[in-house]
């Protein structure tokens, strides 16, 4: 009782009133942006095509189980949570100094890592209800359609999607503040998206191919190093997250040359771990560089 | 007593001293004119008064405060409207407002007073980025107020206004000087400051070239009244004035006789006209005003 009243406190004081201000203007401020709108109705629209027209190239059509549709949707989450997640963060500071209203703000007695915290908590909050409400929705016309319904994983899946957002939008704002122009903010941050994606998998393949050969991994024995690489990447930490939990998609990965995940190094908490660490370097690089931000 | 102190104040942009040296002293209850050219260091100076910017150099001390260390709690007590004053356009008016009145910790029920006062009661429902930019100004004038501020911080607040809201922002600051503010004005429009401000100090290349009361400015550097005649006969007229000592730059000019003498010496040059024998049709005194000493101690000492 006594730990719960000053904890009450610590959350009233006016540090996290300033904070939680911050974060209910992002939020009613990007729910009045239809980027938000459009992409809550493609993760709703996109589960649900993709349930029941996934396997059409494979001449089956009909609703899949919730755990098969993870692992088709797991390839287009990929890339849209980063994307919504970009569009939310790269312009949260960098636009804000460019049209003044930043300048406006700092002039109230609001500290930096106060409005940067606000932020990061306010767009996290609104990817979070659109991926949830999306994928929720999906996966609920999903769940009534089919027979043993697995909710647990799907859950996961949702969840993990959420984590990933919260990387991406605390690099996208580190970035954000890194640079003195939305233009420049915006290209790093698709570079960014591309590098962890595509850049990565190439580069990956060619690591491969010059040192060991890639026909060792697509036996399943390429040496620790070429694993623990992997973790410097967020995408491929969530992968592994998906693929630790959720059975269909393991057995894809196994399908496709990966490794059993349970003879890794890591596990569930050591991915979810990495992840949160993801969110924190970039927000506290954020803070120290912001903090030495002219406002001009 | 002094509510704004500013001593040795240095700042460096690029290799270039964008302030250098700045001393300045703000007191209380009084509008201080802030006056400078385009890039003489006016913003950068109002930015570290804020606290957005640190200084190389020097200490800015605001109700006995200094702002690097006491930031948050000096801009508290302080309005402040920027050159660009800009708002989150996809919230309205009054949204907007209740986030800056929770970022001072205020009750929201001033808001309403404030947008009355400001003549934006109708449009409080209105997104700010579909307001004018006379709108704009008076929105950027009413958030100052939030927290009933002792000092408010004004840079160039009439900057781009039509003829009629610059008409209205004056009246506006000088009803806020009423209420007992301390008003520190930034502008490079010279009559405005004059209008408005008892003591202004001009400010070039980040230097403080003069400082002092507005009437005194003019005696300080010896301007000279300027007296325009329609007179006949001008030639002659013109042959006796420049004869006088105190007549300086006696010209003709468009048909009339100009000169230039000091203030206490002009009705000596009427009574000259008259005891003369002149025929005075009309005249006009201009007396020196800032744009004189301005031009002066800026671009004009070289022109």
């Amino acid at each position: 009782m006594k730990y719960l009243e000053s904890l009450k406190l610590f959350y009233s004081s006016d540090m996290w009133k300033r904070i939680f201000s911050v974060a209910k203007k992002e939020i009613r401020y990007n729910f009045r942006n239809r980027w938000v709108i459009f992409m809550t109705m493609l993760f709703l629209g996109l589960s649900i095509l993709v349930s029941y027209y996934g396997t059409a190239m494979e001449g089956v059509e009909g609703w899949m189980g919730l755990q098969e549709t993870v692992v088709y949707m797991a390839t287009y989450i990929e890339y849209m949570v980063p994307i919504l997640a970009v569009i939310l963060g790269y312009s949260t500071i960098v636009r804000e100094c460019e049209d003044g209203s930043m300048e406006l703000l700092l002039s109230y007695p609001v500290e930096r890592g106060e409005v940067l915290a606000g932020k990061f908590l306010g767009l996290w909050i609104v990817l979070s209800i659109s991926v949830v409400v999306g994928l929720g929705a999906g996966g609920f016309v999903i769940s009534s359609m089919v027979e043993d319904v697995v909710l647990a994983e799907y859950y996961l899946f949702i969840l993990s999607a959420v984590i990933l957002g919260g990387v991406y939008i605390s690099i996208s704002m580190m970035l954000s503040v890194i640079f003195t122009n939305s233009t420049s903010a915006m290209s790093a941050s698709i570079f960014v998206l591309f590098l962890f994606t595509f850049i990565w998998l190439f580069s990956m393949y060619a690591i491969a191919e010059i040192t060991f050969g890639w026909e060792m991994v697509e036996a399943g024995r390429p040496p620790q190093w070429y694993f623990l690489i992997q973790l410097l990447n967020p995408v491929m930490l969530w992968y592994t997250l998906l693929a630790l939990n959720i059975v269909p998609l393991r057995d894809w990965a196994l399908e496709f040359g990966g490794k059993e995940p349970e003879i890794h190094p890591y596990d569930t908490w050591v991915m979810i771990a990495l992840l949160i660490i993801w969110i924190a370097v970039p927000l506290l690089i954020s803070e120290r560089l912001f903090d030495k931000k002219q406002i001009d | 007593m002094s509510i704004i102190e500013i001593r040795g104040l240095h700042k460096r942009f690029n290799g270039v001293e964008a302030v250098s040296g700045l001393d300045l002293d703000v007191e209380e209850g009084e509008i201080y004119g802030f006056l400078g050219p385009n890039g003489a260091g006016k913003t950068t100076t109002i930015r570290i008064m804020i606290g957005l910017i640190d200084p190389d150099q020097g200490t800015v001390e605001i109700s006995g405060r200094n702002v690097r260390e006491h930031g948050s709690s000096v801009r508290r007590e302080i309005g402040y409207l920027p050159e660009k004053v800009s708002f989150y356009g996809n919230l309205s008016v009054e949204e907007n407002m209740e986030f800056l009145c929770e970022m001072k910790r205020c009750p929201k029920d001033m808001i309403d007073g404030l947008l009355h006062e400001f003549e934006l009661e109708e449009h409080r429902r209105k997104k700010s980025k579909h307001l004018s930019k006379g709108m704009t100004q008076r929105l950027g004038i009413a958030q100052t107020l939030i927290g009933d501020p002792d000092i408010l911080i004004l840079d160039e607040p009439t900057a781009g206004l039509d003829p009629n809201i610059r008409r209205w922002v004056k009246k506006k600051i000088n009803s806020l000087k009423d209420q007992g503010k301390t008003i520190f004005l930034s502008s490079h429009v010279l009559s405005e400051v004059q209008e408005l401000c008892e003591r202004v100090g001009v400010l070039n290349e980040g230097k403080m070239l003069a400082e002092d009361m507005v009437d005194s400015l003019g005696e300080k550097f010896a301007l000279k009244d300027r007296l325009e005649f329609k007179v006949e006969p001008i030639g002659e007229a013109f042959d006796m004035l420049e004869k006088l000592d105190y007549v300086e730059r006696p010209r003709l000019f468009k048909g009339n006789l100009v000169l230039y003498c000091k203030g206490e010496r002009k009705v000596d040059v009427i009574r000259e006209l008259i005891d003369g024998g002149f025929d005075i049709h009309d005249f006009h005194v201009k007396e020196p005003d800032l744009e004189e000493v301005f031009v002066r101690l800026t671009d004009g000492g070289r022109g």
